[in-house]
């Protein structure tokens, strides 16, 4: 009874290192196994970091993520998965998002002009919905995205007939800003069509 | 080997004083409470916590949710009442253990109901919460009738701890893993990228193009930072930790993350201690009595 505190935190720390195990919860089940992905890292390293490589990927394969899968139940009820990938990587271009209601900008992503529903879209629950429909044409949510920003306008402009949410993309160093893709919802049905 | 476990056994056992702890108990809470009425303030809890097919703005929900299912129009916002008062009592050092048991169940079912919303911030401090459930936090600085403990067990802190040393290094590695060029001594930094990015920042990127070494040197600094997060658990702690703060301080200030700086600040307590037991410590002037001049 006098080891069974340390034993059991012994086991919580195993499962939280096991898990977001920094390095080896980046990596998928399928990383340095095929020959073109080890090409690619012979591209970027010395063969012994190749080798390196590949046997972590064989340890994170066959050893940590059998284990990780089995004990995945425990985080669960509670919603503690252990990884912890926090912004790797900034997006490679400048992306803005827009709204015109019948014809007029009422929105657009940092524009102190033009701040319809800024509060609301940047809050950072929904900022992710923002991003990802803003980056790439049918993410995943940008129908639910759609549907929110139609009620919010019929709500605020009575009597508009067309919403148009337009996705602008530009280079960081300059350029010309164009419109990557654009969803527009008409009255009365609002259903939103992808362009 | 028995000497190793001798010693983990030894860490088990160790004491500290309680207030680092009770500040973590109030502070995190308090930054949940927050963020959570900034969106009854927004007009938004309806449309988070609600499913699709009840006009929520999600199109899927995460299979472990189940409150919903007793009634699909008011299970999410039942959620969300929970979290708050759980939050609250917590805060207050009131049926701590409960409390933290019920609002986090609650709280994780927010993130269940609406995933995209539910970030690493919400699972660290559930996490963190977590270990509070066993620990003693609430002996001090706390509404209730339990005698004030000079000393209380610290093993609920070493854990935090340990979490943060696994979030920072994760967060670190995976960084150089995904994109070395944060190492990189020229070309345009990965920072400015995500510190310009106008759907996250408050930096215009036209702007700062001038602060490239800037932000080459803040993207060293966060490398450094966030791989050497194994100090976190040597004598050295609350000097990372002063960097860490400094950090998360210039996040706070250049992008619109919501609660994210201001939920791990919440943690940073166990990580100062010894500068903020100092600080609590310090002695008063006395008043009405002259110094001694003889």
């Amino acid at each position: 009874m006098v080891n069974f505190k340390p034993a059991s935190l012994l086991l919580v720390y195993f499962l939280i290192a096991l898990h977001g195990c920094p390095g080896l919860d980046y990596l998928g089940e399928r990383d340095f196994v095929s020959q073109q992905s080890r090409d690619r890292l012979r591209r970027q390293m010395p063969e012994i970091g190749v080798q390196a490589s590949i046997a972590v990927g064989a340890f994170n394969r066959r050893v940590r993520l059998p284990i990780v899968h089995k004990t995945a139940w425990v985080q669960k009820p509670f919603r503690v998965a252990q990884t912890w990938n926090l912004y790797r990587d900034g997006p490679g271009r400048v992306n803005r998002l827009e709204i015109w209601v019948d014809g007029a900008l009422v929105h657009r992503t940092a524009d102190s002009e033009h701040d319809w529903l800024e509060p609301q879209l940047r809050s950072r629950r929904i900022r992710p919905m923002v991003e990802s429909t803003a980056r790439r044409k049918n993410s995943k949510n940008w129908k639910g995205l759609s549907r929110f920003i139609a009620d919010r306008a019929v709500r605020d402009f009575p009597g508009a007939e067309v919403i148009e949410i337009r996705s602008r993309q530009s280079r960081y160093t300059g350029g010309t800003e164009s419109t990557k893709h654009r969803i527009v919802m008409q009255g009365p049905s609002w259903e939103p069509v992808m362009q | 080997m028995r000497g190793y476990w001798n010693r983990w056994v030894a860490r088990c056992e160790q004491q500290m004083d309680p207030r680092p702890l009770a500040l973590v108990r109030i502070l995190v809470p308090l930054a949940v409470i927050l963020d959570l009425l900034r969106l009854v303030q927004l007009g938004l809890v309806e449309v988070l916590f609600r499913p699709w097919e009840q006009g929520g703005l999600s199109t899927f929900t995460d299979p472990s949710a189940f409150i919903h299912v007793w009634s699909p129009m008011w299970g999410g916002i039942v959620a969300f009442g929970l979290t708050v008062i759980c939050m609250m009592l917590i805060g207050l050092g009131r049926w701590m253990r409960p409390a933290i048991l019920i609002g986090c169940l609650a709280y994780a079912q927010l993130g269940h109901l609406y995933p995209p919303g539910d970030r690493a911030i919400d699972r660290i401090l559930r996490c963190a919460l977590l270990f509070l459930l066993f620990s003693k936090a609430d002996e001090i600085w706390a509404w209730n009738s339990k005698p004030r403990a000079a000393r209380v067990p610290a093993w609920p802190a070493h854990g935090i701890q340990f979490l943060l040393v696994i979030v920072y290094m994760s967060a670190g590695i995976s960084k150089l893993a995904q994109q070395p060029n944060w190492m990189a001594i020229d070309g345009m930094p990965v920072l400015y990228r995500i510190m310009t990015d106008p759907l996250a920042s408050n930096l215009d990127p036209a702007d700062w193009t001038w602060a490239y070494p800037l932000f080459r040197f803040g993207g060293w600094s966060t490398i450094i930072l966030e791989v050497g997060a194994f100090l976190i658990l040597t004598r050295w702690c609350h000097w990372w930790a002063i960097g860490g703060a400094l950090m998360h301080l210039g996040i706070a200030a250049t992008m619109t993350l919501g609660m994210f700086s201001w939920g791990m600040l919440a943690l940073y307590p166990l990580l100062l201690s010894p500068l903020l037991l100092t600080w609590l410590d310090r002695k008063k002037p006395t008043k009405g009595l002259a110094p001694n001049a003889s």
